[in-house]
């Protein structure tokens, strides 16, 4: 049995140093891909939004607000100082252009009608096209209107001599301060979220593209056929076949692994161990899809087919690049799917919350799970084709 | 010493048949693919298994090399059951596949090695037999070559230098001259007599009507049935006196007229013959005052008339026809 098994990987390992090319492109594309994914996934944070300013006020109010907001970093501003209403149409039309992504208007009554003890108005003009960065610029408005009210009515108060410094002045207008405490990613980080989804989401790729092919292959070219008259059985096959590519991936993980550390400085803070058994589980039911798929095709077509089917999916779904609570509900239940899910989560636990395996039970249970059914289906087919005819 | 490749003594070598059947079948679904098929095939023979495209011969040969179990029905391939001891029988029989179906990126050394290791065969035993093997077939200069890179002669001898790694008693052959030209084909024909005569059984399956007349025995498959197994010349015996050459002038309208005769039941055309075939034996003699004057009047001359030797090939069709009328009533 072990003979065979160890027989069957040695040819086909022979047959993965034959075929050079590909063997290069197992070894340096998660390497690679880790880089690049590392550097442009970021968790989504929208920086240097081009901004214009338009100031019809020419006032002092006005001169604090603009001050307010160029010291929020999410806004590349462009401000117009001593505007006419001609700047503002001007301004319109680069929106309309995409030229800007958000016009401040500071009317021309805004500091009389404070002073006149009324009230002021700012206009922000967003462009609601973008999905993405629309909710920031709002919310980013937000915080410089509060910021800036909060320096008028402490200014108000000085003023008025009700209190005599700026720090009663402060203590008056935000009595209830807001203190926030992150845990596990002080920094927020942005890669330790996206690094462990970045290496599960490439080694899904790879180990099912590459696991989807073998044995259609050895269908395509008659050798399947010739397999089935040997002594050799079926879960020998499957093993034989698997073995190659198991260690071909844990050599990218590895890899992975080191470039993520070295890049981006995101480390195995958890426990190594219960890292290295998600990892394993994972490598292993990933390859067992792979194979099934295999098992199932006619020839490596129609296996590339199904397995681009299939990845295509997980890409969205499996909480790789983005949250699951980003999902709708309604689709959440189609994440369980895919082991890659998981993955990500489990992983990220250990990684971040330095999680037991206590901690991530359920999800080496899954994985668990997808490696006994995808080695049983395929073992199942593979030895009912072989004697179906 | 002359090199042999005779297979190593087996318990079973003592019983004459190496290949004994009994009302094999094997139905998908409500396809009765293969149909109470009963099968004798002598040690040391070459059996040439014919019939057309779908006649069973595939189904029967996979029950045959245990990869596939009969629904219904027994018997002994190398002197294993056919339902319970398959393994046995896959390790005693060798298979050489229909189309090319080793390894194109290895070489042949590895291939041979490949499948060696997978009948259990390693070191100075591989060593040995690799040597013997790859100087009778002569692949020995072109060890190290990748097989994909070898012609199509080269390519069937590493697949049987490879179905023979194991030493088997019986080794299946499906079509193993498809497609390699004549000079080859005799060379692996030579191969094959040299086997048969170390004691090695050699089932074979063809379309080419030539290679069957070269077999010991040949079995005819034909809607899963198998409806003559005998040996050529017998076979042949059978259609004695059921064909009639005739040579002629003007081909097709004679053709045309002797195909409308009521009991012709077909007329081929071999240049500037005619070959008359009857469905039941007759006196030529008898026909030749017809034939002429059928051919005369259509505008054609006779030059010569006189009764024809079958060969399988007439045979083949001849059975062919047989379904057909069969169906047809």
């Amino acid at each position: 049995m072990l003979r065979n098994i160890l027989h069957l990987s040695i040819k086909e390992f022979i047959q993965l140093w034959r075929d050079r090319r590909t063997l290069i492109f197992l070894l340096l594309t998660p390497t690679l891909l880790t880089i690049l994914f590392g550097y442009a996934v970021g968790t989504p944070k929208a920086t240097a939004i081009p901004t214009r300013v338009i100031d019809l006020d020419h006032g002092q109010i006005a001169d604090e607000y603009i001050k307010d907001i160029s010291d929020n970093e999410t806004f590349a501003l462009d401000v117009r100082r001593h505007a006419e209403s001609s700047d503002l149409e001007q301004a319109e039309q680069d929106l309309k252009k995409d030229k800007l992504k958000a016009i401040i208007v500071l009317p021309h009554d805004l500091t009389s009608s404070l002073l006149e003890g009324g009230r002021g108005q700012v206009t922000g003009i967003v462009d609601g096209s973008d999905t993405f960065s629309a909710p920031t610029i709002l919310r980013e408005l937000g915080a410089v209107a509060v910021k800036n009210n909060l320096k008028l009515a402490a200014g108000y108060l000085l003023y008025e001599g009700i209190v005599k410094t700026q720090a009663q002045a402060a203590l008056r207008v935000a009595p209830v301060e807001l203190k926030t405490d992150i845990r596990y990613n002080p920094e927020l980080k942005s890669q330790n979220f996206t690094i462990p989804g970045i290496i599960g989401l490439i080694l899904q790729l790879l180990t099912i593209i590459i696991m989807a092919t073998s044995i259609a292959r050895e269908r395509e070219r008659g050798t399947m056929e010739q397999l089935a008259v040997t002594p050799l059985t079926s879960s020998e096959i499957f093993i034989g076949k698997l073995v190659p590519y198991f260690i071909l991936a844990i050599i990218d993980t590895i890899n992975a692994l080191v470039v993520a550390w070295l890049l981006f400085h995101v480390q195995l803070a958890g426990h190594y161990a219960v890292v290295t058994v998600i990892i394993l589980m994972f490598i292993l039911g990933s390859l067992g899809i792979g194979q099934l798929i295999s098992v199932l095709s006619k020839n490596q077509n129609q296996a590339i087919q199904i397995a681009i089917f299939y990845i295509f999916p997980v890409v969205i779904l499996s909480g790789a690049f983005n949250p699951i609570e980003t999902l709708p509900t309604n689709v959440r239940p189609f994440t369980y799917l895919f082991p890659l899910t998981y993955f990500c989560r489990s992983v990220r636990a250990s990684l971040l919350r330095e999680a037991s395996f206590y901690d991530v039970k359920y999800d080496l249970l899954a994985l668990l799970a997808f490696v006994i059914a995808t080695f049983g289906l395929s073992v199942f087919f593979l030895r009912r084709q072989a004697t179906k005819g | 010493m002359n090199p042999s490749l005779d297979p190593i003594d087996k318990s079973s070598s003592n019983n004459a048949f190496v290949i004994k059947v009994d009302e094999l079948t094997r139905s998908f679904g409500d396809i009765v693919a293969v149909d109470h098929l009963s099968l004798r095939v002598r040690r040391g023979e070459i059996f040439g298994f014919l019939g057309p495209n779908g006649a069973g011969k595939t189904t029967t040969i996979k029950m045959l090399c245990g990869l596939l179990a009969p629904t219904y029905g027994n018997g002994q391939v190398v002197g294993y059951d056919l339902r319970h001891e398959r393994h046995q029988i896959k390790c005693n029989s060798g298979y050489m596949a229909q189309n090319f179906s080793l390894y194109p990126d290895l070489t042949c050394e590895e291939n041979f090695r490949f499948f060696s290791g997978v009948y259990g065969i390693y070191g100075e035993a591989l060593r040995k037999r690799m040597r013997l093997l790859f100087d009778r077939l002569e692949l020995a200069e072109r060890s190290r070559t990748q097989a994909g890179k070898l012609s199509g002669g080269m390519r069937q001898r590493l697949a049987l230098a490879c179905a023979l790694v194991h030493s088997p008693e019986l080794v299946f052959l499906d079509e193993p001259t498809a497609g390699v030209d004549p000079n080859q084909r005799q060379r692996l024909w030579d191969l094959l007599y040299d086997l048969c005569q170390e004691g090695t059984t050699l089932f074979v399956t063809t379309h080419y009507l030539d290679e069957a007349e070269r077999c010991h025995n040949v079995g005819f498959m034909l809607d899963g049935h198998l409806i003559a197994h005998d040996s050529p010349p017998l076979l042949k015996k059978r259609l004695q006196d059921h064909m009639i050459g005739i040579e002629v002038r003007n081909t097709v309208p004679a053709l045309r007229a002797v195909r409308l005769l009521p009991d012709v039941r077909d007329v081929t055309l071999y240049g500037y013959e005619l070959r008359v075939f009857y469905p039941t034996a007759i006196d030529w003699r008898t026909k030749e005052e017809i034939l002429k004057k059928t051919i005369v009047d259509a505008g054609s001359q006779v030059i010569n008339i006189y009764p024809l030797q079958p060969t399988l090939e007439d045979l083949f069709m001849s059975f062919t026809h047989q379904l057909r009328d069969a169906q047809a009533a």
